[in-house]
């Protein structure tokens, strides 16, 4: 009996492994791993002249870990993240803690995908619906839950069940959407072949949220438990003219971001491009009322945000430019347009020399809502007569209301040789600091600002090369003027070692012109990249996408990390 | 019986061994060839273009993940222009370009790229799907593909002087010999 046992085993075993070997072989591959590891740590020394907060840790840092494995059309990931003894300065402090928040499996089969656990989606432009991550900015708001999409000719449809990630927990609420769209360019074999193109989608998404009432003051508001939001778009175009455009309703919702009103919020987008020969130009159109969508009515901040409503600026790269006065999107109401113009000198022609001389040029202009505050409404407590707002809101024109931003740029880029290339940018803007909160608040609300850049490249051999960039900001209002010089060696293809000053040349209080050194040491191998600073960090304001947080001023050392494998 | 059945166990030692090394092998395969996702992005005409179906007659294909307002990211494209045609004629490379602006400046990219005659393949990724499934930090970050569709090299960010191992590698790949990641 044993030695049939024993047969038969070893029969199985033979079986077996004879057709893993026969399969083996042929796939020569047990599936796709693929990570990216991110560490950045930092070590903060006491410097009250630039008031930097006093950090009694010491050492902060964060860091991650993501794993994404597939294998044919099934997939599986995790991201194990740690924040520790706190996250760095300026990153929402109820990210401390540690642990795996996101995690997801799921399969593709012929244009259909199904993922469990958490997900980032976006509907149309995000206006109704997007999750997305931006790691600088502390910002996440994966959806944990179910995920439907199918894909076929042309024909897209996506539906969403699930709660948001809310740090280390999960919303109360639950979300539901679906979006649908339909490109009738690859839909129709005929269309395909015209110079006409058309994509025509939609989305609905439905918030549940615990609570039916609320209590301000003397008031009892009875809440929407279910909150709709619907949206409409198109694109449009003919051989290099597109036209596209979306527009989105909230049905009531008061919340915390807008005072508990019920007034329904919508959101509006156009935008229209044409590209020609070495030129192309888009001009855009928005308004948004009311239309700030949260898991959570009480979230403030950038937590629990359910949908995006993109800016309408240009996202500034230049230190001076990009982080002292940017504007941050005011969902609770705004109106604004864009121009957008590139071209380029072609090569070969007079002006345009041997590489050709590219020039950008960029306006844009923001108002608020023309607002008329309902009157408030009397009512008798306790046989007192007391005044309660109106709880509709407001009402508006189609007039501007008061100004938030204004910004006129033009960058010239010019490429002498193989060897020296200049940029130069000249930019004009005007903000209002009074909304655009996430700025610091001198004893101007208004701020009008001259910031000049000069960008100079000289690629000494093949691997050497030498960058000096000269920024300054002139503006008599806030905290006065600034000038910034860098000076950047690279060695390619591993190091690149760079020093850097700003300097608060005209700060209206001498003993806070203060200067920010900063040097780093930068390594980089193949898709790992390794970076080492000491210096002066500038309070200023990070602004991804037109969300924007602030971050403090810091002193100490700095070592990065991000590899990708 | 006894003899057979300490051949059969030879055998299948002989069977695990293989099999232990093909898993071996496997795992390593695993780290060193990754394969496409299955992900459906749109080109500048709107239409769909699925990435595990991406194919170039057996010769390189080149991913470089990369943003408008992305200064690097801009200068390696516009320096690796300078040279493209030669390169292109030499290791017939497919490129394309596939860009993480999101849908504030999607609207922007056709004119900018227009602008520049960039002679890359322009892809959309505004909510950073396939940079998310390929693990990308931060633009810009490249990706060579061989003729076989699998990834065998990658790289991150940008300097003036990259764009030459960036050739080298797709002089290699093009010629079917490995490349060193």
């Amino acid at each position: 009996m044993k030695k049939h046992l024993l047969l038969l085993g070893a029969f199985l075993v033979g079986f077996i492994t004879h057709n893993i070997a026969q399969v083996a072989p042929k796939e020569n591959n047990w599936g796709t791993l693929t990570g990216l590891a991110g560490v950045d740590m930092q070590y903060y020394t006491r410097d009250s002249i630039i008031a930097a907060p006093i950090v009694p840790e010491k050492i902060r840092m964060n860091s991650f870990l993501f794993l994404n494995y597939r294998k044919g059309g099934f997939y599986a990931g995790a991201r194990f993240e740690f924040y520790q003894p706190k996250p760095l300065l300026g990153i929402d402090e109820r990210f401390q803690g540690q642990g795996v928040p996101y995690y997801f499996a799921g399969y593709q089969y012929k244009g259909l995908d199904i993922t469990a656990g958490g997900f980032y989606e976006q509907f149309g432009n995000g206006l109704t619906l997007r999750s997305y991550e931006a790691r600088q900015l502390g910002f996440d708001n994966f959806i944990q839950g179910f995920r439907i999409k199918y894909n076929y000719k042309g024909i897209t449809v996506k539906g969403v069940f699930g709660r948001q990630r809310d740090f280390w927990s999960w919303s109360e609420g639950t979300i539901r959407g679906f979006d649908g769209e339909v490109n009738f360019s690859e839909l129709i074999p005929k269309m395909n072949k015209s110079i006409f193109r058309l994509t025509v989608g939609g989305s609905i998404v439905s918030t549940f949220r615990p609570g039916e009432e609320k209590v301000i003051g003397i008031e009892t508001l009875k809440l929407p438990q279910n909150v709709t939001t619907a949206s409409g778009r198109l694109n449009f175009g003919v051989e290099n003219f597109t036209l596209s455009g979306e527009f989105a309703y909230k049905f009531n919702d008061p919340s915390a971001a807008n005072n508990y009103i019920y007034k329904p919020g919508t959101a509006a987008l156009v935008t229209a491009s044409y590209s020609g020969n070495n030129w192309g130009i888009a001009i855009g159109a928005k308004r948004i009322d009311n239309f700030d969508s949260r898991m959570d009515r009480e979230a403030v901040g950038n937590r629990l945000m359910v949908n995006w409503v993109p800016m309408l600026n240009k996202q500034h790269t230049y230190n001076l430019a990009a982080s002292i006065y940017p504007y941050a999107v005011q969902y609770v109401g705004e109106q604004g347009l864009q121009a957008d113009l590139n071209f380029t000198i072609p090569r070969g022609s007079k002006l345009g020399g041997k590489y050709g001389l590219d020039i950008a040029i960029n306006a844009s202009i923001v108002y608020g809502l023309d607002t008329t505050i309902l009157p408030a409404r009397q009512t008798v407590f306790e046989g007192d007569t007391v005044l309660t707002p109106d709880r509709y809101g407001y009402t508006t024109s189609g007039r501007l209301g008061q100004q938030y931003f204004q910004d006129f740029n033009i960058e010239i880029t010019k490429k002498f040789n193989k060897k020296l290339k200049l940029t130069v940018m000249y930019m004009q803007l005007w903000a209002n600091l009074k909304t655009l909160t996430v700025s610091q608040l001198g004893k101007d609300p208004f701020v009008h600002a001259h910031i000049g850049v000069a960008d100079f490249t000289w690629r000494v051999n093949n691997n050497h090369s030498l960058r000096f960039e000269v920024e300054g900001l002139y503006t008599k209002q806030d905290q006065g003027s600034w000038l910034m010089g860098l000076v950047e060696w690279t060695f390619a293809p591993h190091w690149s070692v760079s020093l850097m000053n700003q300097y608060n040349v005209g700060h209206p209080q001498v003993e806070k012109r203060v200067n920010y050194p900063l040097g780093s040491v930068v390594y980089n191998m193949g898709s790992h990249r390794f970076q080492l600073s000491y210096g002066r960090q500038r309070a200023g304001v990070l602004c991804i996408g037109g969300v924007c947080r602030a971050v403090p001023a810091a002193n100490g050392l700095t070592f990065g990390y991000i590899g990708s494998f | 019986m006894i003899n057979i059945l300490h051949l059969r166990n030879y055998k299948t030692r002989l069977k695990m061994k293989r099999v232990l090394s093909i898993m071996l092998f496997s795992v390593l395969g695993v780290a060193t060839y990754a394969q496409l996702p299955d992900i459906a992005l749109k080109d500048l005409d709107g239409n769909s273009v699925r990435i595990s179906e991406l194919k170039n007659d057996g010769k390189p294909i080149v991913i470089n993940f990369w943003a408008t307002w992305c200064k690097p990211c801009v200068l390696e494209l516009n320096t690796i222009q300078d040279d493209f045609e030669e390169i292109q004629k030499e290791t017939g490379v497919r490129f394309i370009a596939v860009s993480i602006d999101d849908s504030r400046n999607e609207p922007k990219i056709a004119p900018f790229v227009k602008s520049k005659a960039w002679p890359y393949e322009i892809l959309l990724d505004p909510n950073e799907e396939l940079k998310r499934s390929l693990s990308v930090q931060n633009p810009p970050h490249t990706f060579v593909i061989d003729g076989n569709g699998k990834v065998v090299w990658q790289h991150m960010g940008y300097t003036l002087g990259d764009e030459s191992v960036l050739f080298e590698v797709l002089r290699k790949v093009a010629r079917g010999e490995s490349v060193e990641k």
